[in-house]
């Protein structure tokens, strides 16, 4: 291989991106490869002579550049370990190392490529077809099949030390595409005063017309005029995937996503060339004109030494003039229409050069191996290929299947589409408010038109934000340009070989589309789903025209019925690691977080809380709590101050339990209900004044809860207001038979059991801090739990750890709470109840008042009173120490007939024990059940008192 | 009750954030707060060139909602009565009220918590209400010529200079979760108020940092606050 990267190059072309005086090497396939900068890695290899980038999905077919703009699969390569780069529009760098993908073991010689021979055997969906009988064939498949498909594996590692960035920005006016359209809207919009932010997907401005031979100085002094305007923001190399409600557009550059935020957006995406459907239409060598453009115009590269350009339009004379120009022989120019007017002294001029002009005549098939070296075309005789053939020697084939617009994101946006007849193509036709569109896109077909359109479609956007009356008026132009009235000829005319390739990125072939249509897909999207073409790499880019055409032949139905496939973003492909952006999640942290780190807890993600889930043994822990004292965080409790004249009824409309008759300083437990009786959330309601209520939820359900209680106040015009205080307050439980000998060093507050009893409620000082102390007892003890202000946190948990010294004060985690919780049989909703449980069926029918006013669910529950229960949620205990999952099956002697919603190993009995849902004729004390444990029934017994003071009197004490 | 219990010291949510950052930490009205991390004149400068962010959580925060807030406010604050929705009024040196809708008011202030608190619940008459929200947000003070562009990193908030401009107040998601944004300019510079739920302090600040990193944000301390006034 050349060291110098001039070996292939053209003289010095005038819009070249290239800096030829220095080098840049990066190394491809360990070999070291010389590059200028403002080179890609393509156009540095092209000119170094690699003619084969990539091996292709399914037959590990040799591919070589078809688009050189960043579109197509065919240069995808790894680049420094991330896989699937687009080799075509990634700046070659010092030191980069790029290596080839999906062959094996070099791209010139790949093992792999023995499945081309095999296509007959591999048609659309054959392993669905051949590999589900007998049943163990597509395990044994499947692994063998995405190791040969496929693209770039993505390495487990990579990526870790990658950040990105996630970015919004709003403006007046958004143009998406730096091409002409795009300029002359941005240009004329920034005249009328509005910000202007214009997103390129290129490094330079221009669009298609870049070192256009003809154009090219009026569009380099337009591009001049844009960057100079300071009106108008240009992002260069960015590109709008996505079009969104709002008219929100996603932009994704290099390691950042943009969420931009349009009051107007114009779209000027220009159009993709589009490929023909010929014989071995894949071999490298064969490209679009518009691809063997860009080498030459941007990189100076030479793309070919003989071409062959066959095209179904005019588009085909201006790149065989342009190859001439860059010194590329032309043999031939093929057209697959009648000579037309349009082309007529085209064909003259490029006759003259001694270049042959074939009207009627379409690509039949390439040929070479590796690389092309001749094309066969046919004349057309009604219709069909004749057997009057031609074949010339070439090294380069020209594509230049029309225009097919870059519609996606007017589509994502909602446009309507229409079929234009002059075109052959489906183009937008209606767009959505706020949402314009001009060039290309369109249907524009010359350069002339697209400025006047993107000039109006500037003019409109701006007219809706500044006020149409504050600008000059315009004349609306013709939406279409007069002369675009240039027909397209045929794409291709399906024959029956077997390598006409349709899709690039996943190898379907024009046949594959025949045979799907004829299986009976006869709509384009479930062709689109079963055949996959148009969901490989390229989205439809390469694919999408001839495919629709080619579906609509073959179904006979016309196209604009046949239609599209449904655009979605993104259009173009975006990594994962970028969508994801920046790299941590939300997390909630409690004010006491750091104590609990400094223990060496072992953390547990509990819903968006981060909690202690142990310190040590849970069952230790546990142990603390039932002998001693223990303490526990729970300030992930949601907390909801509940205040005002009309508080007391929104609670008793809300809840099943009465609260409108709660004392001043008591507490009492409630469940909450939807409408249909089932439960919603339960936890403890406090009155701490007349019109004010301290309310606790579960951990997960603060945010439905806080939404439910202000619905139903807002429905029923109330006073009340609900105030989400969860932040506000750090909460702490301390429980066990040291308890009060632990709080009484901290506080005046009377904790003795006669003025401090349970289920009551004071405010006091505990530790110097002003706290709302609870006498409850979720874990079965005498305790308390602490309510105070949560800058407090950690100096409260130091004073009780502190006080508790001398009566071995352990801290507890939320799995030691599980076990003591479910000695008491206490439920936990969500846990040991699902969307189906009510209360009167989970053992909370005491919780349950049926002798006060309507209550949310009460007609429900009246409903399920009378019906009676099915099953019961019930305690158990096994005959030993086996610990049974949660939600194990329960067994009879028929089979499940309940489940365990939660087990543990009881530190009481020890014996595993948990609740269950059983049917109510085994919800008797004593009954004997089974319980699912490692494949067998073990033998357990239903339990309906507590494993753990049945009588509740240390809760009293 | 046993007297040798410490008085309580009060901890702002980022607290060991500064420790770990190894500032130096001062108790300043029964908080512990961080008055530098290095040297003060250094990161005015740094802050005047690359921008700043700054815990101002021990900030007294009283949330006002009702359907009369305009009445209330009109009793409380006769002169200045913030009555314009999505903009926040100085009331002096240290407090503000910033209008966040027709029946939702944020006052923030560092030393009227208590004054400011009875006054509004005195002239809350009927309905509207005082919530003292001090100790559930977490604020943070980010100063400087990048803060805008930071901000916009954070949040889909239009935040650019014309849509969001000095004395500006909006709620919105910041990195993710919910917060509320007063814009209040210091010393010439772009300054901006952010307040958002305490459990969330860790994973703002891991956040405001990372968007910062690119600017070279730098945390300052109360020391360099107090001289942007």
């Amino acid at each position: 291989m050349s060291a110098t990267p001039s070996h292939g190059r053209l003289d010095q072309r005038p819009s070249e991106l290239i800096d030829r005086s220095s080098l840049v090497h990066f190394t491809f396939g360990g070999r070291r490869v010389a590059a200028h900068p403002g080179d890609t890695i393509a156009s540095a290899l092209y000119a170094s002579g690699v003619r084969v980038y990539s091996r292709s999905f399914k037959y590990h077919r040799p591919r070589g550049l078809l688009c050189v703009a960043g579109h197509c699969p065919n240069c995808l390569m790894t680049v420094d370990g991330v896989p699937n780069v687009r080799a075509c529009t990634e700046p070659a760098r010092d030191g980069m190392v790029v290596g080839h993908q999906n062959a094996w073991p070099s791209l010139d010689h790949d093992a792999l490529s023995v499945l081309d021979r095999f296509d007959r055997l591999m048609p659309v969906g054959f392993y669905y077809k051949a590999l589900h009988k007998p049943r163990f064939t597509w395990r044994l498949a499947a692994p063998i099949i995405s190791r040969l498909g496929g693209l770039g594996s993505v390495s487990a590692d990579a990526g870790s030390e990658a950040r990105y960035h996630h970015e919004s920005r709003h403006a007046d006016v958004v143009v998406v595409g730096g091409g002409p359209a795009g300029m002359a809207a941005a240009l004329e919009a920034a005249s009328a005063g509005v910000g202007v932010v214009l997103v390129d997907d290129q490094a330079t401005l221009g669009g298609h017309l870049r070192g256009d031979p003809r154009h090219g100085a009026e569009i380099g002094a337009l591009a001049e005029e844009v960057r100079a305007n300071g009106g108008i923001d240009v992002l260069d190399d960015a590109t709008a995937f996505g079009l969104y409600e709002g008219n929100l557009l996603g932009v994704h550059s290099g390691d950042t996503v943009l969420k931009l935020r349009a009051r107007q957006v114009v779209v000027a995406t220009g159009a993709y060339q589009t490929p023909m459907t010929f014989d071995r239409n894949d071999l490298p060598g064969v490209m679009l004109g518009t691809g063997a453009q860009r080498l030459t115009r941007l990189y100076a590269v030479r793309p070919g030494s003989r071409a062959v350009v066959v095209t179904s339009g005019d588009g085909g004379y201006r790149d065989a003039e342009e190859l001439l120009e860059a010194g590329v022989e032309v043999a031939a120019v093929a057209d697959s229409r009648a000579m037309t007017a349009s082309a007529q002294s085209a064909a003259d001029a490029l006759l003259a050069r001694g270049v042959e002009v074939l009207s009627g005549h379409v690509p039949a098939r390439g040929e070479g191996r590796k690389r092309v070296d001749g094309i066969v075309v046919a004349r057309l005789a009604d219709g069909k290929p004749s057997t009057e053939e031609r074949r010339f020697d070439c090294d380069l084939v020209a594509m230049s299947g029309g225009l097919h617009p870059a519609a996606s994101l007017l589509y994502q946006a909602g446009a309507m589409s229409r079929y234009d007849d002059s075109l052959g193509e489906i183009v937008p036709g209606d767009l959505p408010d706020g949402v314009r569109a001009a060039g290309a896109v369109i249907g524009a077909s010359d350069p002339n038109t697209a400025l006047e359109q993107g000039r109006a479609a500037g003019h409109e956007a701006a007219s809706e934000i500044a006020g149409a009356a504050r600008l000059r008026s315009r004349e609306q132009p013709a939406r279409q340009s007069a002369s675009a009235t240039e027909r397209r000829g045929p794409l291709a005319v399906a024959g029956s070989r077997s390598k006409e390739f349709v899709c690039f990125c996943e190898d379907v072939t024009a046949k594959d589309v025949a045979q799907a249509v004829d299986e009976g897909f006869e709509d384009v999207q479930t062709l689109k789903r079963y055949t996959t073409v148009t969901m490989g790499p390229c989205q439809g880019k390469m694919c999408l025209s001839p495919f629709a055409a080619l579906a609509a032949a073959r179904t006979g139905q016309d196209p604009e019925r046949m239609g599209l496939t449904t655009s979605r973003p993104p259009v173009r492909p975006v990594t994962l690691g970028v969508l994801a952006g920046p790299s941590h999640m939300p997390v909630k942290h409690t004010p006491i977080h750091r104590k609990h780190v400094e223990l060496g807890a072992k953390m547990a993600d509990l819903g968006p809380w981060r909690r202690a889930h142990s310190y040590g043994l849970p069952q230790e822990e546990a142990r603390a709590v039932r002998e001693r004292v223990g303490i526990i965080d729970v300030s992930s409790l949601g907390k909801l101050d509940v205040r005002g004249a009309d508080a007391p009824a929104l609670l008793d409309r809300v809840y099943t339990h009465r609260f409108s008759d709660l004392r001043v300083g008591r507490v009492r437990y409630g469940v909450l209900c939807k409408d249909d009786g089932t439960i919603l959330d339960d936890g403890t309601v406090t009155r701490l004044a007349d019109d004010r209520y301290f309310v606790t939820t579960t951990t997960g359900n603060l945010e439905l809860i806080e939404q439910w209680f202000k619905w139903w106040t807002a429905g029923a015009g109330a006073c009340a207001y609900v105030t989400d205080v969860t932040s506000a307050y750090a909460s702490i439980n301390v429980a066990g038979p040291h308890a009060r000998d632990t709080l009484a060093k901290l506080t005046d507050v009377d904790l003795s059991s006669k003025k401090f009893r349970y289920m009551c409620a004071a405010l006091g000082d505990a530790a110097g801090v002003p706290t709302i102390l609870l006498r409850i007892g979720f874990v079965g003890e005498t305790g308390w739990e602490l309510h105070f202000p949560s800058e407090y946190g950690e100096h409260v948990w130091d004073a009780l750890m502190d006080a508790g010294d001398e009566f071995g004060v352990s801290p507890f985690g939320v799995e030691a709470q599980r076990i003591l919780r479910l000695e008491k049989g206490h439920v936990i909703v969500n846990q040991d109840t699902d969307a189906v449980s009510n209360p009167l069926d989970s053992g909370l029918e005491w919780a349950v008042r049926f002798d006060k006013d309507d209550f949310i669910g009460r007609a429900g529950l009246v409903a399920a009173r009378e019906r009676g229960p099915r099953d019961r949620l019930v305690g158990f205990v096994m005959d030993n120490d086996v610990v049974p999952q949660d939600g194990v099956p329960v067994m009879s002697d028929d089979g499940p007939v309940g489940r365990v919603t939660s087990a543990r190993l009881s530190p009481t009995l020890g014996k595993g024990f948990g609740l269950a849902w059983v049917p109510v004729e085994l919800a008797e004390d004593g009954s004997p059940i089974g319980v699912r444990v490692e494949g067998k029934v073990a033998r357990a017994t239903v339990r309906t008192d507590p494993v753990y003071d049945p009588e509740g009197g240390r809760l009293r004490e | 009750m046993n007297a040798s219990a410490s008085r309580p010291v009060a901890l702002s949510p980022l607290h060991h954030v500064h420790v770990e950052l190894g500032a130096e930490m001062e108790l300043v009205d029964g908080w512990l707060r961080p008055v530098r991390y290095g040297d003060a004149d250094e990161e005015l400068a740094a802050v005047r060139a690359a921008g700043g962010v700054c815990d101002v959580s021990p900030m007294g925060k009283l949330s006002l909602q009702g359907d009369t807030l305009d009445a209330v406010l009109g009793n409380v604050f006769p002169d200045i009565a913030p009555h314009k929705v999505g903009r926040a009024v100085l009331v002096d040196d240290d407090s503000a009220v910033a209008r966040l809708a027709h029946d939702e008011a944020l006052v923030t202030t560092s030393s009227r918590r208590l004054t400011f608190c009875e006054t509004l619940t005195a002239g809350a008459p009927g309905r509207a209400h005082v919530v003292d929200v001090t100790s559930s947000l977490a604020a943070v003070r980010i100063v400087g010529p990048p803060a805008p562009d930071l901000l916009a990193a954070l949040t889909e908030l239009d935040v650019s200079a014309d849509a969001f401009a000095d004395a500006a107040c909006a709620q919105s998601r910041f990195a993710e979760i919910h917060g509320t944004l007063v814009r209040l300019d210091a010393a010439g510079l772009p300054g901006y108020t952010l307040l958002f739920g305490r459990e969330y302090g860790d994973y703002m600040w891991e956040s405001i940092m990372e968007a910062g990193e690119r600017y070279g944000l730098v945390p300052f301390g109360i020391e360099a606050l107090g001289r942007l006034r």
